[in-house]
């Protein structure tokens, strides 16, 4: 197995939903900003730019969100790739980090 | 509202610059982040190193758009090394919250500075037939060298050391709000013989895991301000994209050296923020 052959594990997919997670990432923090050093706070509807989620502006809280699902979903795919392919060892690896990433985060929900 | 479009351009282009040098090095950019927003911003050390995770995720993740595209990313080694980094860094982000981390930065630092002397004599002194016999020796693996155009060999050794060591640099990585990239760099070129530019890359991978970590305990212990982490994404974004496509292009060599020097800097600053030293005082 080279570095080249790991193409296979599900490389496109993590590649393709880290572009698209990133891009909301980004999306949200430029929007936040504009709001930010712009008055639009003034005249959006309060009620958009004004919520906040654990005590955090909606629009930097859906940016982090999207950033938390980066990890959240490779090791998702990597996990089940390794384990299609048989290769355990790894799949275990990357379920015990899954599970304590998620375990981290219920604790700052609960 | 002049001064605050100035704030935000500020710590738009730090992050910028810390992105492109931390992807360009695969050390996440939190040890450059964290002394300008301490330095710069006179932000407290924990919010700093707080929003140094977000920065080193965002690196991470975009800096690794650009390296596994290209191949260079060892995934399957990623996945081995990852869980002694993130159980490490939980007890180092836990360790950074309830103690006064200024003998660790020392310790650290100089750690570091023997890391730097010691990747320097290897590029120094070892010889063609060293090259050979560690080609020889382990589970071979191969990546595209984009500079030179041609594959390039290369055999994963010692394992077992590497996965006990990252937990280590998971340890500091939690304790210092840096992805770790600066421990699993010299880890994997020094004790498993992957070459500094699979490195780089498989580093930029990993530190997305360990920084999400210490991103989680340090937002449950509220030490994250959410009003300057916008600028941050985007400029580590940004710097990280920059960077990871300048390496693409630089030698081994050069890469080496450019790492070597750093590293230096980094042991310096630890060594003197340990002691209370205050240098480049803006």
């Amino acid at each position: 197995m080279t570095a080249i052959d790991d193409r296979n594990l599900g490389e496109d997919l993590i590649l393709k939903m880290m572009k698209l997670l990133l891009m909301i990432s980004i999306t949200m923090s430029i929007a936040s900003v504009i709001i930010e050093i712009s008055f639009m706070d003034q005249y959006i509807i309060s009620a958009m730019v004004n919520a906040s989620l654990l005590g955090i502006d909606l629009l930097e809280f859906l940016a982090i969100l999207a950033l938390f699902m980066i990890p959240v979903v490779r090791l998702s795919i990597m996990a089940i790739e390794f384990c299609k392919l048989g290769n355990y060892i790894n799949g275990v690896t990357e379920s015990v980090v899954l599970i304590i990433i998620l375990v981290l985060a219920a604790r700052i929900v609960i | 509202m002049r001064v605050e479009i100035l704030f935000l351009l500020y710590i738009l282009s730090t992050s910028f610059i810390a992105g492109m040098i931390g992807s360009l090095l695969g050390l996440g950019g939190g040890i450059i982040l964290v002394p300008a927003l301490t330095i710069l911003f006179d932000m407290p050390i924990h919010e700093a190193i707080g929003l140094s995770f977000i920065g080193v995720l965002v690196n991470s993740s975009s800096s690794s758009l650009v390296y596994i595209k290209n191949g260079i990313t060892d995934i399957r080694l990623s996945s081995i090394l990852e869980i002694g980094a993130v159980i490490g860094s939980i007890v180092g982000a836990y360790t950074a919250l309830s103690t006064d981390s200024n003998v660790l930065s020392i310790i650290f630092g100089i750690v570091l500075g023997y890391v730097a002397i010691d990747m320097y004599r290897k590029t120094r002194t070892m010889k063609e037939n060293d090259i050979k016999r560690e080609l020889n020796s382990g589970e071979e693996r191969e990546y595209f060298e984009e500079s030179t155009k041609k594959m390039v060999k290369y055999s994963l050794l010692r394992k077992k050391e590497g996965i006990i060591l990252s937990s280590v640099g998971g340890i500091f990585a939690g304790l210092l709000g840096v992805g770790g990239g600066v421990i699993f760099v010299p880890i994997m070129n020094r004790i498993m013989n992957v070459p500094i530019k699979v490195a780089i890359a498989t580093s930029s991978f990993m530190i997305g895991a360990t920084s999400l970590v210490g991103m989680l305990i340090f937002f449950n212990n509220g030490f994250i301000d959410a009003v300057i982490v916008s600028p941050i994404i985007i400029g580590m974004f940004f710097g990280a994209q920059l960077g990871s496509r300048i390496n693409m292009g630089l030698t081994e060599k050069l890469l080496t050296n450019i790492f070597i020097l750093v590293v230096i800097y980094i042991a310096f600053r630890m060594v003197t923020n340990g002691l209370g030293i205050e240098v480049f005082n803006i």
